[in-house]
């Protein structure tokens, strides 16, 4: 009897916590603790900040700058976000909002006005720069510096910063847009030539040139949809590379751990090469012209929903011992397109939209 | 003037010794030239590795041992010599960015050469062993050195100056060369078990040359953390982060 009374309190402790966890996983994100409202937590974490840095100070800075037809904005910040986006008219508009904190207030107001944004104009060519103050050596400083600007729609557009997200919309220009810390958001871009950072998600939105993309992380996901590009490449360490609504004659997208999502249509003599070492790669095709196919994974599987003309070869049967495809090799309808697919441990999946 | 017209003024805006009209000339072509911006850009990086690498001197034992030769050594005239012993810290950093330029050049180039070579042996020899196919695994593993010993250096350099970096980017670059050397070790593991497996081999060569592009990414942004204003900033955002 003692034994039958043990057994049933494990089962329904056992029933008990299935029931919880999902409860709890769906009601609370991980990062904030059951019953806490994320804003009033928010505002803690503000108020704690404030007690050991000091409470932020703040300066604007405002100034317009007139440009011609070919103007070019070259930007280094260290510390803040910066948006960039186009504007009627021919000048360079830079609003910038300058926050200092620091445990003593009149340290902080001297800090701040040493927090300088230097901006130097040749031609047309607008250079912006933030002067950080040296530090006194006793610590507790934070200070940034946040940037929206408005340029001429075709004005060439540089971006660098350390530590914040860098957002660019609607420019004509060149476009380099790289941080290191923060994500890079981009849309209506047509000459993008890189948006990078090492950790933060890559987002590319609404971009149509004959262009070749780069798009890269370390740590984050790339995520690129509705555009029509010539090429683009994709890279990630450990986050996912996604590609919906693209239009493109070349692409290289590679991730180390994470998965890999190709959701278009193929071009006529377009090459497509995606390679993933443990995510899985998931190639959704629309109206796919023919290709030849080259799929292979070491330990995953592979399904194609597409009818492969296999090549003769000696392994062209693609299956191990288990019967799991490992290997695919072959042909689709006029084989006008080329597509290599890889992944080491994951699964390969290729389907219809 | 034309692209060709610029190099020099290229050559001399990177050394810091073109005048003031001719940066504002060579500005003004940059900016509506790509392939002189991408030259000025190459070189730029070229200079930042140089100065890095500038820092890494030999260990203090092997100063005294070369002083000694030298001191032992007859006085001659160093005419028609190809190459002279280095004497400042900064011809050995030029040196040290050269032999590394070179060897990671050597490891981009070597993978491509044998997996085209792998592909056509594949096609003429179907599966079948060969001393061709032996002639490959050397060569294979002959790039696997080469890639060990690009990684091991660049490895080296990013330890050793890692502490330019901002701690939270240093964490998350550390977790995912983790993540690149579990793939490294999955590779290698596969590889022990199917020694002929081309999955494997890709595998393997894809992670290596993917820890390489991290790395140089990582001394790359060290190097930005060191110039100028920067440094200052680079412990300015360590005290933001606390």
């Amino acid at each position: 009897m003692h034994r039958f009374k043990l057994l049933l309190l494990i089962a329904l402790t056992a029933v008990t916590l299935t029931a919880a966890i999902p409860a709890r996983a769906a009601s609370a994100p991980a990062d904030h603790p059951r019953g806490v409202d994320p804003h009033a937590r928010a505002a803690w974490l503000e108020h704690y900040q404030d007690s050991r840095r000091g409470p932020e100070q703040t300066e604007r800075f405002t100034q317009s700058y007139k440009v011609g037809a070919d103007s070019a904005l070259d930007l280094q910040n260290l510390s803040g976000n910066v948006r960039v986006t186009a504007a009627r008219g021919n000048e360079i508009r830079i609003e910038a909002t300058k926050r200092v904190r620091h445990r003593e207030a009149d340290e902080a107001k001297r800090l701040l006005g040493e927090l300088r944004i230097d901006v130097s104009q040749v031609g047309n060519r607008l250079e912006v720069r933030t002067i950080y103050p040296r530090m006194s050596g006793r610590g507790g400083l934070s200070a940034s510096v946040d940037y929206v600007i408005s340029v001429p729609a075709n004005t060439a557009v540089a971006l660098k910063t350390i530590s914040g997200d860098v957002t660019v919309a609607d420019v004509h220009g060149e476009v380099r847009a790289e941080t290191t810390s923060g994500n890079v958001d981009v849309s209506a871009t047509p000459n993008l030539a890189s948006a990078k950072t090492i950790s933060g998600n890559v987002t590319a939105r609404s971009i149509s040139a004959p262009a070749t993309l780069t798009l890269g992380t370390v740590s984050g996901s790339v995520i690129a949809s509705a555009l029509k590009v010539r090429a683009i490449d994709a890279g990630t360490v450990s986050g996912n590379v996604q590609l919906t609504d693209v239009h493109v004659e070349r692409v290289d997208a590679k991730s180390v751990s994470g998965d890999i999502e190709f959701d278009a249509r193929l071009a006529q003599g377009g090459r497509y090469a995606f390679n993933s070492h443990s995510g899985n790669v998931r190639i959704v095709l629309s109206g796919a012209p023919g290709f030849e196919l080259d799929a292979s994974t070491f330990s995953g599987s592979i399904r194609s929903d597409f009818p492969v003309t296999m090549r003769s070869t000696a392994d062209s049967s693609g299956r191990d011992r288990r019967g799991l495809n490992r290997a695919i090799r072959g042909t689709y309808g006029d084989a006008s397109a080329i597509l290599s697919v890889r992944s080491f441990s994951g699964n390969v999946v290729i389907t219809k939209k | 003037m034309n692209c060709f017209e610029y190099r020099d003024a290229i050559a001399e805006f990177i050394e810091g010794t073109l005048d003031a009209d001719g940066q504002r000339a060579l500005e003004r072509h940059v900016e509506s030239c790509a392939a002189c911006r991408a030259l000025v850009a190459d070189l730029k990086s070229i200079q930042a590795a140089a100065f890095t690498l500038d820092r890494h001197e030999p260990p203090t034992g092997v100063w005294e041992r070369v002083r000694d030769r030298v001191a032992a050594e007859p006085r001659s005239d160093t005419r028609g010599r190809v190459l002279v012993w280095p004497r400042s810290r900064a011809a050995w950093g030029i040196w040290a960015a050269a032999a590394a330029a070179l060897l990671i050049t050597t490891v981009t180039g070597v993978y491509p050469l044998i997996n085209e070579r792998r592909h056509r042996t594949d096609l003429a020899a179907g599966s079948q062993p060969s001393g061709d196919v032996a002639s490959i695994q050397a060569e294979f593993q002959a790039a696997e050195e080469h890639y060990d010993r690009a990684i091991q250096g660049l490895e080296q350099i990013a330890r050793s100056q890692s502490g330019d970096l901002d701690p939270q980017v240093a964490a998350v670059l550390q977790k995912n060369l983790q993540v690149i050397d579990q793939a490294i070790g999955e590779s290698r593991s596969a590889l022990k078990m199917q020694p002929s497996s081309t999955d494997a081999q890709d595998s393997l060569f894809d992670a290596m040359r993917t820890k390489v592009a991290v790395l140089q990414q990582t001394v790359e942004l060290i190097n930005e953390m060191r110039k100028g204003n920067q440094a200052e900033a680079g412990r300015l955002i360590k005290g933001l982060n606390q």
